[in-house]
Parts: structure tokens; C-alpha cells; sequence
């Protein structure tokens, strides 16, 4: 088995491909990071009116959620707490917008959703492009079961996901360091808990690791869906394609679906489980324990099929 | 024929795909050390024959076993002592040639020693480091055959070896494989539509047709089963040739071709006959030898390789 792994990070990692999709990432992120730095500077400038400007800003909200009433209730729930937060600012006199390393960490953990992406296109590769090179017949005319060479291509892939995540970790580090002085780790992280819908406040330290775990989940779960589709349909166009779509509509349709109660049970209604430390809830009822275990089900069937289709169907390619 | 037991048995083997057979009850058995031919037309089935002894593709009914174990039921250990190139020998292209083999050698525990053997075997030493995109047909081949080689396998079953390989590569190919059937006793299968690479390769053939085994024999059967030459005598009135020839040499059963003769006989009796024909006056243009080559033979019992 590890001999197969050892074989499969070969045939990632030699590959220029893979080193390009490294590159993009780093300076993606980078470019993310004068984005978040350039923003932030300019907020300090009018720092002396903060508070008037948040006072006008929640008005502003207001106005629209009247005039947009008919919105599903979850863009209006976030509204709400946007409000909220913004008057939490006020109350306990806190400038929002003053960055440190920390807090951009909290915001660099959105860059995973490419980490995300790029572990797809591997995963939606890794198997499709043994049939499209015709290699497949040779990798499977060895004392080794399908399961096994199976199982090597998913954990490969997950190596590959984990070492995207590790190299953006040190980076983001790095940069947020770099731009905003070390440390913050410590400093609160102001948010609205959907149990009594008040404000409570985490370290930023706390806050980012639950993001990249939360952002993990979401990885593993892209990950696995693009893998099955990738051994399934034996293309790699179909499995990355299918997977990226899925992923970018897959969150708006749900908030638009909302009403219905069988929402809760498409994978994307459950692959978002911030929803239940920050709001807004999407359907009246789910849980975190419900979503979990939705996607523990969505998991195992990716996983199934994925065996079946590739351990059972010939090989004619 | 060899009393040796078989490597590879293979016991009324059938694929259908749908409502249709591809193969259909084949059975025949490969002793050790022998090189055997799987001769058939575009579209015979063997290929897809080679595709279920390796266990690519499933069998709807029948068996194939490799060195006692059933390649569905035991297909680790079936598998273990082949090797094989299936179509054509696909690499990872981005990879070199010897990145390639050490990722097959990782998966049949094969040692570095035995990978630099392998090389020096099919004689790509000096390009193994180079990317195999970089290679022509014939070196993929040789890669092919190096990967298939690896480990030392017992059956090697080469599937149109000769693909892209120039003359002295296939003779270099032919050459390996007799040396491997006789030296190490491997059992060989290859496939092939070319018949003049078969007779100078094998031992026996097998011919599929529909995918329908229509024949296995030894190749000094085949050939020998060619006694039935004929000679083809060009003269120049060939209607009273044959009538003087059938009272000269009675029993002789001779047909006109337009300005020829054909007469059943063997190199032996040319002279007499020719002898025959210039005391009767008769001028002859041209002798001619129409023994029937293995070409013939195979056009004749596949009834002219239609595609199936």
C-alpha cells in the first residue's frame, strides 16, 4: 500500500502541472492579502467618524431589508447580523476594521476554498487520466486488487490537499506577518450565535482554527465527490467540471431553495457548518448534529460508488 | 506436441457484451516454455480474448488459470507471474523511462538490480532517463516489453509486439523470445494479424475467427500439411499439352489455366514432365512453384478475414 502511494505522489508531483497550481495559489494569495492590507488602510484614515458611519450603515440595512421583504429568509437573517455586530462595535466602543495578523488569518482561510478546487482538479484527474492515457492496463494487470490501487489514488489525493493547506498555512503566516506585525492571536472575534442571537466574542486563534476546519470538511467533502465522479466516468473534464459547478452554485441554490424543507437533505445545505456557530440557520430546524451526519452519509455513497464502478466495470479503454 | 503440464489453461471461455459474443467457448491449453500464436483477422477477438486472461474485463462464462489459480478467483496470485502488454505499451508520457519502470518494479517488490538487467535486456540504456514522450513507437515498445519483464513473470503475453518495431527490432524481438521460451521457460502468448512473423516465432498457433477458435496446430503441421503443391507450366498450346500429358502420364489430373498448365506435382517430377513436354514439340515460356503459403492457408480457413 504504501508502495502504491509512493507511486501515485510520483505521478503527481512530477508532473508541471501540479507545481503550477502551487504557484497560482501563492499568488493568489498574495494578491488577497494587499487587497485585505490596502482596504484596511483606508479604513484607518477615516478612523475619528467610525462610529457615525456604522450608526448610518445599519439604517441603510434596514431600508433594505424593508424594501427587499420578499428575500429568502436567510440573506435577511445575515443582514440582521450585520446589524448587530455593528451595534455590539458601538455599545463596547471597538474601531472595527483594525487588522493584525490574526484576524487576516481568519480572512486568508477563505483562499482554502482554491486550496479546495485544486485538490479537485487532482482528484478528478487521478483516475480519469489512467483511462485516457491508456496506462490503466497496465496498472492493473499487477498482484495488487483494484481496492488497494483505489485506495492509493484517494489518500494521494488527500496528501496532496493536506500539503496545498500546510503551504498556504506558513505563506498566509508569513504575509499577515509581514503586513500587519506578528501576533493577535489573542484579540476577540466579535459574532452572533444563532442559539440566542446575541453577540459573543472567540480569540482570533479560536476562530481560525475552527475556519480551517470547517474549510477542511468542505475540502474533503469537494474532494470525494470529484474523485467518485472521476472513477465513475472515467473523465476528468466531467468529474473537475461537475465538482466546480457544484461547489459555486451549489451554496446560492440552497439560500434560493430555502423555503422548502427537503433543502436540508442536498449536500450543499449541510457542507456549510459555520452556519451554526454565526447564523443564519437555513432551514428552520437542522442542527449541526443533522448536517454532520448528512454529510457522513453523502461521504460513504460518494465512496461506494466510487469502488463499485471502478472495481467491477471492464476495462476496454 | 509438448507432455510438459499447462501454464495457462483456458476452458470454454465466452464473452458477451449485450445480445452479442465476442468470444465464444474457447479452449486450449499453453504448456511451459512454449511460444504460442494467436493468429486471427481485425476484429477476431483477440485482443479481447487477451483482455480476460489478464483479467481486465470480466467472462461470462469459462475459466482461465494461470499456474493453478483462477484468474477471477485468485486474481492476485494468478497474476503474479505475468507479464503483459496489452494494445499498445501506454507509459506515463510526462515520466522517463526508467521513472515508468520503477513505478511497475514498486508493485511487484522488484529490486533496482533486476530494473538495470530489464534495460540492458531490450537495450534502452541510453535513452531510460529521457522523458518517454520524447520516444519513437519502436523504443516504447522495448519499454513495453521492459515493464513486462520486471518481474520475472512465468507467461508473458505480448499483444501485436511487432507494432512500429523496423526489421531488425523484430528480429531482435523474435530472438528474446525464442531465448526466453527455451532458456527460461516462459510461456509466451502473442497475437498478431501477420502471418510471416508468426511462422518464423511460434510453436503453435491458435487461429480466431468471429471469435471462434477454428484451429490450433503446431507450425511444422501447418506447413506440412502444404505437401499439396502444385506446379503452374506456361506453354503454348496448352489444351493439346494436356491432352499429350494425360497419355504420356496417365493418372495425372492436369487443368488448363488460359495459357498454362497445372499439374499436382512435386518438385521431384518437374523435369520429367518438362522433359515430356519439349519431345512433344510444345515450347515452354515459364515454370512456376504454386505451393500454397501459410498466408493462403490462413485466407482459407478464415474464409478471407472479413471483418467481423
Amino acid at each position: 500500500m504504501l508502495n502504491l502511494i509512493q507511486n501515485e505522489n510520483m505521478k503527481i508531483y512530477r508532473r508541471p502541472r501540479t507545481w503550477l497550481l502551487v504557484a497560482i495559489m501563492l499568488i493568489i494569495l498574495v494578491v488577497h492579502a494587499f487587497a485585505t492590507y490596502s482596504m484596511v488602510s483606508k479604513n484607518e484614515t477615516v478612523n475619528p467618524n467610525w462610529k457615525q458611519e456604522l450608526i448610518e450603515k445599519n439604517k441603510d440595512i434596514q431600508n433594505d431589508m424593508k424594501k427587499n421583504a420578499a428575500l429568502p429568509k436567510p440573506i435577511l437573517d445575515q443582514m440582521e447580523i450585520s446589524i448587530k455586530k455593528n451595534e455590539y462595535y458601538i455599545e463596547n466602543d471597538i474601531a472595527p476594521g483594525k487588522m493584525t495578523q490574526w484576524s487576516y488569518l481568519g480572512a486568508a482561510t477563505e483562499v482554502m476554498l482554491l486550496v479546495t478546487i485544486f485538490a479537485a482538479v487532482i482528484a478528478g484527474d487521478i483516475v480519469a487520466s489512467e483511462f485516457s492515457g491508456g496506462t490503466i492496463k497496465l496498472l492493473l494487470i499487477r498482484p495488487m486488487s483494484r481496492t488497494k490501487i483505489l485506495m492509493s489514488k484517494y489518500f494521494s489525493t488527500l496528501l496532496f490537499g493536506g500539503f496545498l493547506t500546510v503551504i498556504l498555512a506558513i505563506a498566509s503566516y508569513v504575509i499577515g506577518g509581514a503586513l500587519f506585525g506578528f501576533g493577535g492571536a489573542d484579540q476577540p472575534y466579535i459574532y452572533v450565535s444563532p442559539d440566542d442571537n446575541t453577540v459573543h466574542t472567540m480569540t482570533q486563534l479560536k476562530n481560525v482554527g475552527i475556519s480551517l476546519g470547517l474549510q477542511l470538511i468542505g475540502l474533503l467533502m469537494i474532494v470525494t465527490m470529484s474523485f467518485m465522479i472521476s472513477a465513475a466516468l472515467r473523465s476528468s473534464t466531467m468529474a473537475i467540471s461537475f465538482s466546480l459547478v457544484a461547489m459555486f452554485i451549489g451554496s446560492n441554490l440552497v439560500s434560493f431553495l430555502a423555503k422548502f424543507s427537503w433543502v436540508k437533505y442536498i449536500l450543499f445545505a449541510n457542507m456549510d457548518l459555520r452556519r451554526y456557530i454565526e447564523g443564519p440557520i437555513l432551514v428552520e430546524g437542522m442542527t449541526m448534529n443533522f448536517s454532520i451526519a448528512m454529510l457522513a452519509v453523502y461521504f460513504l455513497a460518494f465512496h461506494f460508488f466510487a469502488w463499485l464502478l471502478f472495481t467491477k466495470r471492464d476495462v476496454a479503454a | 506436441m509438448s507432455t510438459t503440464p499447462a501454464v495457462v489453461q483456458i476452458r470454454n471461455l465466452t464473452k458477451k457484451i449485450g445480445n452479442k459474443t465476442i468470444v465464444e467457448n474457447l479452449t486450449f491449453d499453453i504448456p511451459r516454455g512454449e511460444v504460442f500464436g494467436f493468429l486471427g483477422p481485425n476484429g477476431a477477438g483477440k485482443t479481447t480474448t487477451i483482455r480476460m486472461i489478464v483479467g481486465l474485463i470480466g467472462i461470462t462464462s469459462g475459466t482461465v488459470t494461470i499456474n493453478g489459480y483462477d484468474v477471477v478467483k485468485d486474481f492476485e496470485k494468478a497474476i503474479k507471474e505475468v507479464g503483459a502488454i496489452v494494445e499498445n505499451p501506454e507509459m506515463y508520457k510526462y515520466l522517463s523511462g526508467y521513472q515508468n519502470l520503477v513505478h511497475f518494479a514498486r508493485m511487484s517488490s522488484v529490486g533496482q538490480d533486476r530494473i538495470e538487467e530489464v534495460i540492458k535486456l531490450v537495450g534502452l540504456e541510453a535513452r531510460i532517463h529521457d522523458k518517454v514522450k520524447t520516444y519513437s513507437l519502436g523504443m516504447r515498445q522495448r519499454l513495453g516489453l521492459a515493464q513486462a519483464l520486471l518481474h520475472k513473470p512465468s507467461v508473458l503475453i505480448l499483444d501485436e509486439p511487432t507494432n512500429g518495431l523496423d526489421p531488425a527490432g523484430i528480429r531482435e524481438l523474435r530472438d528474446h523470445l525464442r531465448m526466453l521460451a527455451e532458456k527460461e521457460r516462459i510461456s509466451v502468448i502473442v497475437s498478431s494479424h501477420l502471418l510471416a512473423e508468426m511462422e518464423m516465432m511460434c510453436d503453435r498457433v491458435a487461429i480466431i475467427q468471429h471469435g471462434k477458435l477454428v484451429s490450433v496446430k503446431a507450425l511444422r503441421e501447418m506447413i506440412s500439411e502444404e505437401a499439396d503443391q502444385a506446379v503452374l507450366i506456361e506453354v503454348d498450346r496448352a489444351q493439346d499439352a494436356k491432352a499429350l500429358l494425360s497419355t504420356a502420364l496417365p493418372g495425372l489430373a492436369v487443368t488448363v489455366h488460359g495459357n498454362a498448365l497445372l499439374l499436382p506435382i512435386s518438385r521431384e517430377q518437374i523435369p520429367a514432365v518438362v522433359k515430356q513436354l519439349v519431345q512433344g514439340g510444345f515450347d515452354i515460356y515459364g515454370v512456376h512453384n504454386e505451393a500454397k503459403t501459410l498466408e493462403d492457408k490462413f485466407l482459407e480457413i478464415t474464409g478471407g478475414g472479413h471483418i467481423a
